[in-house]
């Protein structure tokens, strides 16, 4: 087969394919850029107040929550004390419960159970449970949500 | 060589700090020629924020709703991850998927004798020695149904018969999640193959619709519309597969599941055809169903032994004096 690099039907070809692939990057560019544009007005902090979420106000409450597209665990274990997980098990998925009566998280699909560091004490996950900084402040629950 | 890897480890000694290598240099003071060369301290504490330290109110924002994930989910309760998904009543779908990743291993029994035979001149007799219908021949459907992703499985069933067998390849895709549009409901369609001995197989369609909802925790309701494109499978011999002879269905069904306790549902079902092909009476079962842990067994009683897409559409010729006996087995992964 031969090379004719003058050839018109060649040089349409070269130039849709370089258009495509500045296209490409451009739209990758977009892709890279889009979350973090997105993400850049939020402020590190969340303040959830407990007028809205009344199973915090007393010490042994908990609840789940979704926070800027995250499901999260709050627990409230004192009245100075709380603190913030996923909400899922990390072993298959299954929604976890905190348990005031022995101040630990558990999973009921597979009984594990997690400290309030997050680390398992007992079952199959393998391995800790994401947290999130948390602070009682007032009437009110702060909870630091890292960007990304 | 030699020389060269000296004067490597002579610099990587030297760049070492000497502050982790020798306690005694941690503890000396710096001296004020190596703070005049050294980099510019690091960036202030502000990005590592102080465990249990109030941040700035510049830096929080304010919730205007607080979204109670668990008072919102009707999934909650018996209903819940830590019970086995609802994914049937007994033989009629429910409007939920397999959730992603998940599997679903199912085994159907259907006798094919009744518990009492009112034709038999020895109809009490027979009950103990039929041992209510589980001596015959038993219809043995096996599934296997995948949760492709979230609200998306798909599902292959095999059912024995006597002239032939079905398999069934179906998907069902969750439309609607009741935690979020206040109802569930799922598209499924697939194909039955009819895999019949000495003949030409044959594939035919079908379409279903449902809608479901559970009702204070504990009360699942269901109904659905389906349609076969060849419900007559059953009552003809193989020869007739070939194109026109085959006969349509659409039907109407509905269920419900009263959970009793953590491990104990009372179930029923009724599809009534409606449309092309059909049966004198509307195919009805009900049961009792158990569950532990990732399994259920259903004790099943009913006029029809059908569990495929294009049986239990067709209605059923079985009096109401024929019922039969059977169970279900699941088995989530």
């Amino acid at each position: 087969m031969s090379h004719c690099p003058h050839c018109p039907s060649e040089t349409k070809l070269t130039s849709s394919r370089r258009g495509f692939f500045t296209a490409l990057s451009g739209l990758g560019l977009i892709l890279l850029a889009w979350p973090k544009a997105v993400l850049a007005g939020n402020k590190p902090w969340v303040a959830i107040p407990l007028a809205k979420a009344p199973k915090l106000q007393k010490a042994g409450g908990s609840m789940v929550t979704k926070i800027r597209g995250k499901e999260l665990l709050v627990v409230r274990d004192g009245d100075a004390s709380a603190h913030a997980f996923e909400a899922k098990c990390p072993h298959e998925g299954c929604d976890l419960n905190y348990a005031p009566a022995t101040n630990k998280i558990e999973c009921p699909c597979h009984d594990a159970v997690f400290d309030l560091t997050g680390k398992v004490l007992q079952g199959p996950p393998p391995r800790p449970l994401d947290s999130y900084q948390a602070i009682v402040d007032g009437e009110r629950i702060l909870l630091r949500i890292p960007e990304g | 060589m030699t020389n060269i890897a000296l004067i490597a480890l002579a610099f990587t000694l030297a760049a070492e700090p000497t502050e982790e290598a020798s306690p005694e240099a941690a503890s000396a003071p710096n001296p004020a020629p190596m703070q005049a060369i050294s980099s510019p301290p690091p960036a202030p504490p502000a990005a590592v924020p102080v465990p249990g330290a109030k941040p700035s109110e510049d830096d929080i924002e304010v919730l205007k709703q607080v979204v109670d994930l668990q008072e919102d989910d009707p999934s909650a309760g018996w209903y819940g991850q830590a019970y086995p998904q609802a994914l049937r009543i007994l033989a009629l779908p429910t409007a939920r998927a397999v959730h992603k990743g998940g599997f679903e291993f199912v085994i159907d029994h259907r006798a094919s004798q009744p518990i009492y035979n009112s034709d038999s001149p020895h109809a009490a007799a027979d009950m103990w020695n039929n041992f209510l219908g589980l001596d015959s021949g038993l219809t043995v459907g096996l599934g296997l149904r995948y949760g492709i992703i979230e609200g998306l499985d798909a599902g292959l069933y095999r059912v024995n018969g006597t002239q032939f067998d079905t398999v069934e390849f179906d998907l069902r895709f969750q439309a609607l999640h009741q935690e979020e549009h206040g109802i569930d409901l799922m598209v499924r369609g697939g194909l039955s193959w009819f895999v019949v001995p000495n003949h030409d197989d044959a594939l035919w369609p079908f379409a279903q619709l449902y809608a479901s909802r559970l009702f204070a925790k504990q009360l699942l309701v269901t109904v659905g519309v389906m349609y076969h494109a060849d419900s007559s499978a059953s009552t003809t011999s193989g020869i007739k597969y070939a194109d026109e002879v085959h006969k349509w269905s659409a039907a109407w069904g509905a269920g419900l599941e009263y959970r009793l306790a953590s491990s104990v549902a009372l179930d029923a079902e009724m599809v009534a055809c409606t449309v092309g092909f059909c049966s004198k009476n509307p195919a009805f079962s009900g049961g009792v169903k158990f569950l532990t842990n990732r399994h259920t067994f259903a004790l099943v009683c009913g006029n029809t032994q059908y569990v495929t897409a294009d049986g239990y559409i067709t209605n059923t010729d079985t009096p109401w004096s024929k019922l039969v006996i059977g169970f279900n087995l699941t088995r989530e992964y």
